[in-house]
């Protein structure tokens, strides 16, 4: 059935979004899609629900474990610590996005940050990229032993994602206003 | 003294810390919100363990997956196994991993490598 968009005695509000939606979607392959909070136990609902779409989708145990792992690691990144004062209603709600490549799966996160901490995180991202698998066993080796703030764990996740996926980690930083930026963080796992 | 038994999450690992039956193992996956905290108990319990362990002890870890955090808290509990066996002790790890999971295998690389204790990586 189609819909047509003019007959707005049936559809109105926001359901009129549900069949545009569902068809980029569908013409983009995305197999799993979250807006909203990122908590610990979102993770584990979503982890459950990608096991499924993961085997619905014919994804070998391997490749399915990689996934995971980037998918943990990429969540981290737009986890909202409930505990944190410093963080505003914008900042704590993300996008997770799943697609389904021939060749593998695309995972990426988006989130709002302070525009103040595009530089350091752009720099860490940079550093990881330009670094090949021997280089980045070698300092991760290195983060895991040194007593690391927050800050350390926020790179040993990264270094995780480009080891376990082999891949450089894209991203994208867009300017909002003066005060935040949105980052798009994107990590692909080759199937095996 | 008391064992440690803990029963697995969706989030935490299994852990079973019996002394009486010479049985140490932390299987599953570990994802825990606190990491730190979870962990502590691990460590506390090796603590007491310590001061008068069983002649042998082989600590068996067999897990599916885990986040960068638990991966600091585990180098904790082997540097405190690996504490015990400087001093002394018959301690040896046992890391072991699915057959095809390459990652959890490069995991076990990375920690014999930064540990001076016996670490035997071991497929499943």
């Amino acid at each position: 059935m189609i819909l047509n968009n003019n007959d707005s005695s049936r559809i109105s509000g926001p359901l009129q979004f549900s069949y545009p939606c569902f068809i980029d979607m569908l013409s983009n392959n995305l197999i799993f899609m979250y807006r909203g909070v990122v908590t610990s136990d979102l993770v584990t609902h979503v982890l459950q629900i990608m096991e499924e779409r993961l085997e619905e989708d014919k994804a070998s145990k391997k490749t399915s474990k990689k996934v995971f792992n980037v998918m943990v690691e990429c969540l981290r990144n737009v986890y909202s610590d409930e505990m944190s004062q410093e963080i505003s209603e914008l900042e704590s709600t993300a996008i997770l996005l799943v697609k389904s490549e021939e060749d593998g799966y695309l995972v990426s996160t988006g989130n709002y940050l302070k525009n103040s901490e595009v530089e350091m995180l752009k720099n860490r991202l940079d550093k990881i990229n330009q670094m090949d698998g021997e280089k980045l066993k070698v300092y991760y080796q290195e983060l895991l032993t040194s007593p690391i703030a927050e800050k350390g764990l926020s790179s040993l996740g990264m270094i995780d994602i480009a080891r376990k996926s082999k891949q450089k980690i894209a991203y994208q930083f867009q300017t909002v206003n003066e005060f935040f930026t949105f980052f798009t963080l994107e990590a692909k796992v080759i199937r095996r | 003294m008391r064992n440690l038994i803990i029963e697995p999450t969706s989030k935490t690992p299994k852990i079973i810390l019996n002394a009486d039956v010479n049985v140490f193992e932390i299987s599953g996956r570990s994802i825990p919100e606190d990491s730190v905290g979870f962990y502590r108990k691990v460590i506390d319990w090796i603590d007491d363990y310590s001061k008068n362990p069983n002649p042998k002890t082989n600590f068996k870890f067999q897990l599916e997956y885990f986040n960068t955090s638990s991966s600091k808290c585990l180098l904790d509990v082997f540097r405190r196994l690996e504490k015990m066996y400087k001093s002394g002790h018959q301690i040896e790890i046992t890391w072991c991993y699915d057959a095809d999971d390459e990652d959890m295998k490069e995991t076990g690389e990375d920690y014999k490598a930064l540990l001076e204790v016996p670490f035997d990586l071991v497929s499943v």
